[in-house]
């Protein structure tokens, strides 16, 4: 197995994205090929210089890369389809960097997008007689988790609302999220009680989405001022013994792992970027539900367990704090198009470490960490610097 | 009452011996589907999670197993007879306690998407851990407003819902245990 680090350098050349929101009147090919070509477009680049597409989604089913791409042009490239559930296109996105750092392909397409299925949809995550028992409610399962972690560090349901408030008022900021409005505490302690802690405001709304990345060694940009590159793409998927009820994997009382997925990820992620927690400058962490912030944190490696409820308090993680986290709202705001949702997070370090991320800039941001896991269970560390 | 419970209990041995010597002679191949009343069958969500009473005053108990080579135990039973932790076969099948402690829960207020879940709601589930060193996903029966971490819990075996043919479909929950 060659090192990652000793393969080549992989640039991000253009980016693409569409407003996150309900589209009744299109299809996830509309906006799917919407995001290619504005990415096209950002690269100064045109389809036939692309070499293979990787398209992450979750519910598009069959081929359903290839009907976005049907738009762009068909030129005989290859057309690759990635189900990972929410890590889908932090997945396209790793295929799509691995195979130019192994020299295979120059320039190639990562895509995420993501139509919602709007009536009932029989979920892969989970068995049959777990859907039977009920056991299929992300809240719920999220709530599970926020319950212990709440007992082993004394973080507090007021905890884990500021997350969502800070969330939901860096959305605001942010033209293509879903909810641009702010909330305020007493809103989101509360609003509706859905899975005990766990109130409505707590949870990210769906959305439909799409977001697209063309990818290429450095000698094909056609501008290389102030260029992106892929420090690392890693994906773990589960260590034994480590709970993630979102896949109803219980944890093992007589083995647990000496190191959990999200760790495991960060720290291969780390080493390949040649980089700790100490110099990333802006993260994207994943809040589908707001207390998961809180421990993505810490197992990401920014501080130790159960230090984030009083870093957060302090400041720590807003827009103008030491650790800018969620600058475009996060998952809280943007909304949630499963299999796109890594791509919006990655488009977010993009913007930032170009300096382009307008009222939400984060001042001089370098190295850039966006953290997308999910059912399965999988976790996807993608770690940028300029 | 009394009259009525003799009743039942006869005819729940005469139908259940009735259908032993069936599985016995090969002629069925479920064994855990159980006749309760005349004209409603209690039968489980799906097959393989919990022993079913042999008589009327034993209580079920849930099925796991056991790795003989580092001692992992599973809940619920791994049907390939691998050990997932060290990747060995050499598992065999055990009966689970039927009591432990809530380690977490929650009560869902509104139905699961999908429509796959069709019993009441709101609901609780969490886990309960048992004392032979085992989690368990499990749904919470009994006063789920009584419900608290670390509280003492007790197998039990009821109702879910009652699917379009009538039948009762039944699953394990762990009930909290009567002070
Ligand atoms: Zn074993």
């Amino acid at each position: 197995m060659k090192p990652l680090n000793e393969m080549r350098e992989v640039a991000i050349a253009g980016i693409g994205i569409t407003k996150w929101g309900f589209y009744e009147n299109a299809e996830w090919y509309d906006f799917g090929s919407e995001a290619i070509l504005a990415a096209l477009n950002d690269a100064g680049m045109e389809w036939k210089e692309v070499q293979a597409a990787f398209c992450g989604s979750v519910y598009q089913g069959t081929g359903s890369g290839h009907q976005a791409i049907k738009e762009v042009g068909l030129t005989g490239i290859p057309i690759i389809n990635v189900e990972n559930a929410c890590s889908s296109c932090a997945s396209a996105f790793r295929l799509a960097y691995q195979s130019v750092a192994a020299e295979i392909y120059d320039v190639v397409i990562a895509v995420g997008m993501e139509k919602m299925p709007r009536g009932p949809i029989p979920s892969t995550a989970f068995r049959p007689w777990e859907l039977k028992l009920g056991f299929n409610v992300q809240p719920a399962n999220y709530a599970l988790m926020t319950l212990q972690y709440m007992k082993e560090t004394g973080a507090t349901i007021e905890d884990f609302s500021l997350v969502a408030v800070k969330n939901r008022k860096n959305g605001a900021l942010n033209p293509n999220a879903r909810f641009q409005k702010p909330v305020t505490l007493e809103e989101v302690m509360n609003s509706r009680l859905v899975a005990a802690p766990l109130r409505l405001l707590h949870c990210c709304p769906l959305a439909d989405g799409a977001s697209a990345f063309i990818l290429c060694s450095r000698d094909k940009l056609k501008s290389k001022q102030g260029a992106v590159t892929v420090a690392a793409s890693v994906l773990t998927s589960g260590v034994y013994g480590e709970e993630y009820p979102p896949a109803d994997i219980v944890k093992s009382l007589k083995y647990s792992p000496s190191e959990g997925m999200t760790e495991l990820s960060a720290r291969q992620a780390y080493e390949v970027a040649g980089c700790g927690p100490e110099d990333i400058d802006v993260v994207q962490a994943y809040d589908s539900m707001a207390p998961g912030e809180l421990w993505d944190l810490e197992e990401l490696g920014f501080c130790k367990p159960g230090e984030v409820p009083k870093l957060l308090r302090e400041g720590v993680f807003d827009l103008n704090g030491r650790l800018p986290v969620n600058t475009d709202g996060g998952l809280m705001s943007r909304g949630h198009p499963l299999g796109a949702t890594g791509g919006g997070q990655i488009y977010e370090i993009v913007l930032q470490l170009r300096g382009e991320a307008g009222p939400r800039q984060v001042k001089d941001a370098k190295v850039g960490l966006a953290h997308a896991m999910g059912a399965g269970p999988n976790s996807a560390v993608t770690i940028l610097k300029r | 009452m009394k009259n009525c419970k003799d009743l039942l209990e006869q005819k729940f041995i005469k139908r259940y011996d009735k259908m032993k010597l069936e599985v016995e002679a090969g002629l069925i191949f479920v064994d855990i589907e159980l006749t309760t009343k005349e004209g409603e069958r209690m039968i489980p969500i799906t097959d393989g999670l919990y022993t079913m009473p042999q008589s009327p005053g034993e209580k079920p108990q849930l099925i796991g197993s056991r790795c003989l080579s580092c001692g992992e135990i599973y809940f619920p039973r791994k049907e390939k007879g691998l050990c997932v932790h060290c990747q060995q076969k050499n598992m065999e099948e055990v009966k689970l306690s039927r009591h432990g402690k809530i380690a977490s829960f929650t009560v869902v207020m509104q139905p699961p998407a999908g429509g796959f879940y069709r019993g009441p709601v709101p609901y609780a589930y969490g886990y309960v851990d048992l004392p032979e060193g085992v989690r368990v996903e499990t749904l919470f029966a009994g006063d789920l407003d009584a419900l608290e971490t670390d509280m003492d819990v007790e197998l039990v075996v009821e109702k879910l819902y009652e699917d379009d043919e009538g039948n009762e479909c039944a699953t394990y929950k762990f009930k909290p245990v009567q002070k």
